[in-house]
Parts: structure tokens; C-alpha cells; sequence
């Protein structure tokens, strides 16, 4: 019925297929063969690194004689080995694991990584970099803000974050929104490794601004600009959000006057960034009148007002976080009576009073609250 | 040549080209799969995973654990829930009216009381009865509730929580300390993401100390040893490459991560399937686009979720028959994605494949299996011929399980010893010979089930949420 | 009368960061200490009930239990135990809370393990 060439075909498919998998099975053997080879002698090395190292830090050892041991080993260990401490040193400590690493080679090969590398070389190096807070690479890492692989766009935003070059601040912004899909905590996280010397910077940008910011009621989003997609353009609201976040992160107080300014004009989401601002620096401006905020229409500004609130402890305002009580909104509910429960006896004179009122959500708040005091 | 033979003739060989086909499809998401971890090894290297736990920027996220008669393994979970490195989360066993010791051995192991917890009824759930806290880990929250089944226990437990994420974790599952930091570091650089999977693992037979896997045995259990090689291609890097390409439809409800808001949109979990996780995946993403909302499902290779796997054959049988329930209930659940362009990947890719493949695909193997072998017997078709397809087809499946088998070891290497990746292979070859088949058998059985005999339980069925005939203790 | 050759003081020192605590652990000993470790609440928590220590070294965001949840159930038996507790600067209420629950003093991360080990022999002259 069928002739033998396809019987022919199919033998050599036969065999095809029975070699390829052979050779797989043959590549896992070798794979595991040489890791675990490789897996002990990390594991060795690095506990001698460990001595050295701790010695060297101790100043029992000195840079020649370190750098000399660790030299000339692969430096994606050396990296890997250091990662963690250069985390988590300051100081001295931590200038002097960067010229050891220096000295052994570690920078140079990651300068040329990043210059020269593949995707992962490029991400790992500007991680190394980053980490080991080299100014050098910056005009590299500017580069590669504008990749279309958001990875690298992430890595070299956090390279040039730490390298604390404040002046490429506000290109690197705009690239991990536009460039990215990052959240904003998630860029505000990376945006804040510049450390406190962008306030400043950022407070000049506000400024200019807030002339151009619509007032309320008009160019409202209703929808969440997070939720639109974005398309390289940057969300100006995203943006100034954004800003707003890192001076709260940084507690710049110097901001507060000109956050109140803002605060006259924001649109909704502006206006929840700017009180968690405040919440932040653990400061409302002192003629600010949260009233408003407590009773606007938008859940997630009355949330965060209420935990404005705490910190003023304006005794007028009392009655409205009772009405927050009965909010339909769950966080609302829970942070007026946190607000309360913060406010000495007359909040939890409240509180006692409503566990026995008819409204369900307003008791079973109350009783919440009363039960977190108890721990 | 009789019409009869023509026949026989054409769907042996249309049978042929299925499996072929399937194995193919396999095979190139294995290799979709190695790709794009390759290109997720560049985001691993970049992270600053440790920032991540020392910072402000994360999300509170609560972590749920359904619970009904789990006296035996609940506290090695809470254990290993409590050993999360984690900014701030919490920890909520919901005992959905255990009949057991459940609520009592948590009650004495983390010295419970009661409290006034307030929650809002954001999902329709059954009645809450108690809700307690730890005197000795503050993060420790049970929920007592009347028995309402796996689906009602977990959305007591969303109601109760309030965080923006949630993470679904079976009572027998323990997971890795670092598999939160993980998950929400992609939840925070994609805010498209609305749901994540991670990767299961056989934990049977492994050594487990305080909530942590602290030694990966090769189970020397016959039935496990199948499921570790099928866990690998299928769930692991099958589910990568769906993942990698946008179309991922499946997390497994031992590990899967969502954000709360969307979830209580889509109106939680429906309670009358078996495959409640999968059915609330694609109910997700057909809400996310009712309203015009861009969304992300994606699968981590990265966070492992150890669990217990059926160790006999009747517990695995009945696991799969519940499985293609599932399925089928979640697929026409949603039909509307069927071929739906609006759907992108998910819509014209996965959805077809898992209906046409692992849907109806035991029917095609059944029927082809009997339609061969009757062949062969009677000599209507040159048997050199077929069988040598047969073989080709067979190889093309080991190939597979042994390029899973390849990753496993490129990426993880979870067993130590060599003489367990002999073995592994040695069940690659026979999975092909001989489990498949028979787990073919299983899911015809079950496709049977599903459209002719009435579904016996339904909100109230008392069915433990682990399989029948797992290991309820340990090696230790 | 043979006077007891003095013990060297033992300090607690609870960080899960395996290289740091092994970093910590390594200049207590230099300066003469004996280093107990814990890397993570629970063992903390043993170690500190169970031992004769001088000092904790704590840190505050550990597995099991964070370093305020040490610190609380220490208090309850230890009230003298001084402690310095270890942290990140933005988790400023976490520090808060510790120095309300009686911890002698803090560093935040990054920081100077030389300086924390000045603390520690201050804190311990002041006993």
C-alpha cells in the first residue's frame, strides 16, 4: 500500500529524534557535572573571600594583599559576593569595598559590560554600577533609558539613581514613565535612590507648574489617569504625582507652603498625593482647613485626609470623622476611626458611643478600632 | 480498497497528526518558555530584591489559606506563611466549618482570641462566624465560618481583607520565604498585571522543618515520580511559554496572587465549579475588558509552592476527573473568548488549544488508541508503516518531557542527587509509554462526567481542599 | 581567692542578611564579645529568653517575628536587656516604636559597623 521511501523517511526521523534526545539527557549529565563543581568552589571561594574581606574591612589586611587574593576570579562571583554588603554599608566601609573592588578589576569589566555587552550583561552591569555608585558610566546609562526593553530602561534609571548624579534626574523620570510600565510606587522607589539633594530641584519644577495647573472642576479626570494606558507620552498628572511622592519620601518640609499653594488647584489624584505628602512629613501646613478634604466626593481623598487629620488633632473636625464613621467606603471607615482612636479621650468617647449605634457599619468599625487599643 | 479501510486509513493517520501536533505545540512552548526566561534572567540580575523588603514602596498584601479538616498540615502552612520575608502583610486561615481539630490546633499553637475584626460583604459569602487573632504573631488572622466550600471559604477570607493584594495558598501548600518580594516586585514595575501564578513542586516525600522545604528528596513513590515530570512540562514551562507569549489562562489555585480590586469586580469566586481558580482567571480578563481596562496575566518561573501530590492511584484519578470538570466548567463558563480576537493570544491561542487539545483531546486519544489497535489486528493497514508513525510520535513526546527534564536542570536544579535525574528520565520514557494514556483514559472519563451525569455536590459538597490519598504527614 | 578569669560578654546579634550578620558577628568578636546569632524572630526571641546576653543587636525586619515583636516579648521578661535596633530610614515609625519600647538606640541602613559597635560598648558602659 505505501512504498518505502516513506518508510525510509520516517527510519531516519526515527533516529533523528532518538539522537536529539540523547543528547539532551547527554547536556543535563554534563550541565549537572559542572555545576556542581562549580556550585563547590563558589562556596569555597567565597568563604575565603569572607575572611579576607572581613579582615581587609577590619584593617587587618591591607588593599595590596586582598586585592591580590581576589583578583582574576570570575566577577560575576565577586559581584554576587558583594552585593549584599555594598547594600548595606555606609561610610568608610563602604568606600572601602569600592576600591577594593576597584582594585581587583571589577568596575573596569562592567564599564565595558555595559558599553559592550547583551541584554543581561547590560542590566547586570548597570546594577553593578548602580550598587557600587560609579559616576562614570552615566553618559551610557543615559543611552540606554532609551531602550525599547523596559528591563534595561529599569536597570539603567536604578544605575543612574545611585550614581547620584541629580542633574540627569528628571530625564530619568520621564523614561521610567514614559519608557515602562512601572507603577508609581515602583518608579518613585527606583526615583528615590537619588537621594534628598533632588528636593530642591523638584520644588523648582512645582513651582513653574503650579501657574499652568487647571482649577478644580475643569480637565477633571474622573477615570484614575493610572488606569489609561500609557504611550510613551508622559501623564503630566503621573508626573507631578510622582514629584509630590518623593518630596513626602524625603520629608522636604520646605515644600509645605508650595504644596499648599498646589493643593488650591489640584485635580483629585494631585490632591491625594499632596495629603499623603503631608502624612509623610508628619506636618499639615497650619492654616490648612481639612474639612473640605474630609467631606469631598472622592473616597480616596477623604481616606487620606482622615489620616491628615491625626496630625492636626483640630477638635472642630470631630463630628465630621463621626459621620466618616458611616462612610461607604471600607478605608474611609477604618481611618476616621483610626483618627479618632488617635485623638485621646473625646475620639474614643466617640468610638464607645457608636458601637451601640444603629448604624451596622459605623458599631462594627467602632468596635474595630476600640479592639486594636486593646493589644 | 473498501471505504472501510480508507477510513480506518485516514483517522489512524489524522489521530497521528494530532499527537504530533500536540507534542509540537508542547515542544515550541517549552522552547518559548527557555527564551524568555533567558530575557527574565536580565530582569532577575537588575533587581534589587533586597531594597524591595527593606523599603516603603511595597504593597500590603494579605495572604488567604482555605481550610476544612486540615488539622494535620494547617500549622506547617501558617508556619511557613509566617516565615515570608515581607514588609507588611497578613495571614488569613479561613476554617470553613472544619468538622476536625483545624480550629483547634490553631487556636493552641498561636494562641488565638477573639476580636472585633470589621470586614465589608464586598462577595456574597456564608456566614462568618468568629474572627480571631494571635496574641503571639499579630499578623495571624482566623476566620471561623459555617462550611461553605473552598470557593465560599476564599472569598470570606477576600471580604476580610483589605489589602490591594491578595495571594490564594491551598492549607497543604508551604512557599518559598521569598516567592511575596517576588511577585510583588512585578506587580510593581507592570501595573497592567491583575493576576500571577507561581511554580508548583511535589513536596511528598521531602524533608519539611518549621513551614520550609529544607531537603528535595526524588518521592520514591511510583505515581508522584509521573506527576514531577508531568508537573515540569506542563506546568512549569508549558505555562512560562503560554505566559511569555500573553496568553497564560491557568494559575493554580495552590499559588496564585491577584489584586483584590479586580477580583471583587469580577465578583470573586463562583461557587458551583470545581476549577474555581481557572474559571475566576478568565472572568478576570473578560471583565478587565468589558471595561476597557489594559491587563496583564503572567506566570512566574521564579517563587516555588511546595504541595502534596495524590501518592496513589485512585487519588490522582479522582484529582483528574475533577480537573477536566473544571476545565470543561470554567471553558463554556466563558465561551465568549472562543476565537474572539478581542481577546489577543488568550482568545485566538490558548483558549482553542486548551478546548480542542485538552478538552476534547481524550476523546481523539481514546478513539484513536481503539481505532489502531483495531487496525493492526485485523491487518487492514501495513503495520511497519503505522507503527513506525506511531514510534515517531512517541519519541516526539519524550523528546518533550526530556526537554522539560533539560530546563528543570538549566534553571533550578531542585534534586540534588544525579541518580534522581536518571530516574526522572528513565518515568520521561515510560510517561509516554504508559501514564499518558491512562491519564487520558482518566480525562474521558471525566469529560463523560461533565456532560452526562447530574454533578452530585454543590455549594455544600464536604470535600477536603486536598486530594484524597495524600500524604498527610512527612519525612522528617 | 583565685578571682574568676572574666567571660567575654555575650551580644545577640539578629539579622537574617546572612553576610551582614556574619559582618557584625565578626567585629563583636575582634572586640572582644562572643556573638550569639539569630536570623530570624522566633530564634531571636529564643536566644534572648534563653541566654545569659548582655546586648541585642536587632533587626527589625526579620522572618517570623520583626524586631518590635522581639523586642516587646523581651521587655515583658528582660527590662534591663539594652538593645540597639537596626532599620531602614524610611520605616521611621518602626524606630519609633522601638525607642518606645525601651531600645537604647538605633542605626539605619546603610550604616557604619564601626559606629554601631561604639554604640554597643557605650551603651553597655552606661549598665
Amino acid at each position: 500500500m505505501f512504498i518505502d521511501p516513506y518508510l525510509q523517511t520516517l527510519l531516519i526521523i526515527t533516529a533523528v529524534l532518538t539522537a536529539i534526545i540523547m543528547a539532551l539527557l547527554a547536556i543535563m549529565l554534563i550541565s549537572r557535572l559542572l555545576t556542581s563543581l562549580n556550585r563547590q568552589k563558589y562556596k569555597l571561594k567565597t568563604q575565603q573571600w569572607e575572611d579576607l574581606y572581613l579582615n581587609y574591612l577590619h584593617g587587618d589586611l591591607s588593599l595590596e594583599e586582598t586585592a591580590g587574593l581576589m583578583e582574576g576570579e570570575k566577577p560575576y562571583w565577586l559581584w554576587q559576593f558583594f552585593a549584599p554588603y555594598l547594600d548595606v554599608l555606609a561610610g568608610s566601609d563602604f568606600e572601602k569595598t569600592k576600591t577594593l573592588c576597584r582594585e581587583i578589576g571589577l568596575i573596569d569589566y562592567y564599564k565595558k559590560k555595559l558599553h559592550r555587552g547583551r541584554t543581561v550583561g547590560k542590566a547586570t552591569a548597570a546594577r553593578v554600577l548602580g550598587a557600587l555608585r560609579c559616576r562614570e558610566s552615566v553618559s551610557e546609562m543615559l543611552n540606554l533609558l532609551q531602550s525599547k526593553n523596559p528591563i534595561l530602561v529599569q536597570a539603567a534609571a536604578q544605575g543612574l539613581a545611585k550614581s547620584g548624579k541629580t542633574e540627569t534626574f528628571f530625564t530619568t523620570a520621564q523614561a521610567l514613565l514614559g519608557n515602562t510600565f512601572f507603577t508609581y510606587k515602583g518608579a518613585t522607589e527606583i526615583l528615590a535612590g537619588f537621594g534628598e539633594n533632588i528636593c530642591p530641584q523638584i520644588a523648582r519644577y512645582l513651582e513653574k507648574e503650579s501657574g499652568r495647573l487647571p482649577a478644580v472642576g475643569q480637565g477633571q479626570n474622573i477615570k484614575s489617569p493610572k488606569e489609561t494606558p500609557r504611550k510613551n507620552t508622559v501623564n503630566a498628572t503621573d508626573y507631578r504625582s510622582i514629584m509630590i511622592d518623593l518630596l513626602g519620601f524625603f520629608k522636604y518640609r520646605q515644600a509645605l507652603p508650595l504644596l499648599e499653594r498646589l493643593l488650591e488647584k489640584a485635580d483629585e489624584e494631585t490632591t491625594v498625593h499632596i495629603l499623603k505628602a503631608f502624612i509623610n512629613m508628619k506636618e499639615v501646613p497650619a492654616n490648612l482647613d481639612l474639612k473640605s478634604y474630609l467631606e469631598h466626593r472622592y473616597w480616596t481623598v477623604r481616606n487620606f485626609s482622615a489620616r491628615a487629620w491625626q496630625l492636626t488633632g483640630d477638635r472642630q473636625a470631630l463630628p465630621v470623622l463621626e459621620k466618616l464613621l458611616s462612610d461607604r467606603n471600607w478605608w474611609v471607615r477604618y481611618n476616621a476611626a483610626e483618627a479618632l482612636r488617635s485623638a485621646g479621650q473625646p475620639g474614643l468617647e466617640i468610638l464607645e458611643q457608636n458601637t451601640a449605634e444603629a448604624d451596622q457599619a459605623a458599631a462594627s468599625i467602632s468596635s474595630y478600632a476600640l479592639s486594636r487599643s486593646e493589644v | 480498497m473498501s471505504t472501510w479501510a480508507i477510513v480506518l486509513i485516514f483517522y489512524n493517520i489524522f489521530v497521528l497528526f494530532y499527537f504530533t501536533g500536540i507534542n509540537g505545540i508542547y515542544l515550541l512552548l517549552v522552547v518559548i518558555a527557555y527564551m524568555g526566561l533567558q530575557k527574565q534572567r536580565s530582569a532577575e540580575r537588575s533587581a534589587d530584591r533586597d531594597q524591595s523588603f527593606r523599603s516603603e514602596f511595597y504593597r500590603p498584601l494579605s495572604v488567604i489559606i482555605p481550610a476544612y479538616n486540615e488539622e494535620a498540615t494547617i500549622v506547617e502552612t501558617a508556619y511557613s506563611a509566617l516565615a515570608l520575608r515581607y514588609p507588611e502583610f497578613e495571614i488569613i486561615v479561613v476554617n470553613d466549618g472544619s468538622k476536625d481539630h483545624t480550629l483547634g490546633v490553631l487556636e493552641e499553637t498561636f494562641n488565638l482570641e477573639k476580636y472585633a475584626r470589621d470586614f465589608s460583604l464586598d462577595i456574597p459569602c456564608s456566614a462568618i462566624h468568629n474572627i480571631y487573632r494571635s496574641r503571639d504573631y499579630p499578623n495571624l488572622v482566623v476566620v471561623d465560618k459555617q462550611n461553605g466550600g473552598k470557593s465560599d471559604a476564599l472569598n470570606a477570607g477576600i471580604n476580610v481583607s483589605q489589602f490591594p493584594l491578595f495571594c490564594n495558598i491551598d492549607s497543604d501548600s508551604l512557599i518559598d520565604a521569598d516567592s511575596l518580594l517576588k511577585v510583588v516586585d512585578l506587580f510593581a514595575k507592570d501595573w497592567r498585571i491583575v493576576a500571577a501564578g507561581g511554580t508548583i513542586r511535589a513536596a511528598n516525600q521531602c524533608r519539611i522543618e518549621d513551614g520550609k522545604v529544607t531537603e528535595i528528596n526524588l518521592s520514591p513513590k511510583f505515581w508522584v515520580r509521573f506527576q514531577i515530570v508531568e508537573y515540569l512540562r506542563a506546568f512549569l514551562f508549558g505555562r512560562a511559554g503560554w505566559s511569555f507569549i500573553g496568553g497564560l489562562m491557568i494559575l493554580s489555585g495552590a499559588f496564585s496572587i491577584y489584586r483584590r480590586k479586580a477580583v471583587v469586580q469580577a465578583g470573586g469566586y463562583r461557587l458551583d465549579t470545581v476549577g474555581e481558580d481557572m474559571e475566576l482567571v478568565l472572568r478576570i480578563q473578560r471583565v478587565m475588558k468589558r471595561n476597557e481596562r489594559e491587563y496583564r496575566v503572567v506566570f512566574l518561573p521564579d517563587p516555588v509552592c511546595w504541595t502534596q501530590v495524590p501518592e496513589t492511584y485512585r487519588g490522582l484519578r479522582t484529582q483528574r476527573h475533577r480537573w477536566q470538570r473544571g476545565l470543561a466548567e470554567s471553558l463554556f463558563g466563558n465561551f465568549e473568548m472562543f476565537l474572539n480576537p478581542q481577546y489577543g493570544v488568550t482568545g485566538m491561542l490558548s483558549y482553542p488549544f486548551f478546548l480542542f487539545y485538552e478538552f476534547l483531546g481524550p476523546v481523539i486519544e481514546i478513539t484513536g488508541y481503539l481505532v489502531f489497535i483495531f487496525s493492526i489486528t485485523t491487518g487492514i493497514i501495513n503495520p511497519p508503516f503505522i507503527i513506525l508513525f506511531l514510534f515517531v510520535a512517541i519519541l516526539l513526546g519524550i523528546l518533550l518531557s526530556t526537554s522539560a527534564l533539560l530546563m528543570e536542570e538549566i534553571y533550578y536544579r531542585s534534586y540534588p542527587r544525579l541518580r534522581d535525574m536518571i530516574i526522572l528520565f528513565g518515568f520521561a520514557i515510560l510517561e509516554n509509554l504508559f501514564y499518558r494514556q491512562l491519564h487520558a483514559w482518566w480525562r474521558f472519563q471525566g469529560l463523560i462526567d461533565y456532560f452526562f451525569k447530574k454533578r452530585a455536590w454543590g455549594t455544600l459538597e464536604r470535600r477536603s481542599f486536598t486530594e484524597p490519598g495524600k500524604a498527610a504527614g512527612k519525612i522528617n | 581567692m583565685i578571682e574568676a578569669v572574666a567571660q567575654p560578654k555575650k551580644i545577640l546579634v539578629a539579622e537574617d542578611d546572612p553576610g551582614l550578620n556574619r559582618l557584625i558577628s565578626f567585629k563583636l568578636e575582634k572586640e572582644g564579645y562572643k556573638a550569639l546569632t539569630a536570623f530570624d524572630g522566633k530564634a531571636a526571641l529564643k536566644i534572648a529568653l534563653e541566654e545569659e546576653i548582655s546586648a541585642i543587636i536587632l533587626d527589625i525586619m526579620m522572618p517570623f517575628l520583626d524586631g518590635i515583636q522581639v523586642l516587646k516579648k523581651v521587655r515583658t521578661a528582660k527590662p534591663h536587656l539594652p538593645a540597639i535596633v537596626l532599620s531602614v530610614k524610611s520605616r521611621e515609625n518602626d524606630l519609633n516604636q522601638a525607642l518606645e519600647l525601651g531600645a537604647s538606640d538605633y542605626m539605619t541602613k546603610p550604616f557604619q559597623p564601626e559606629k554601631l559597635i561604639d554604640r554597643l560598648q557605650k551603651v553597655l558602659g552606661n549598665n
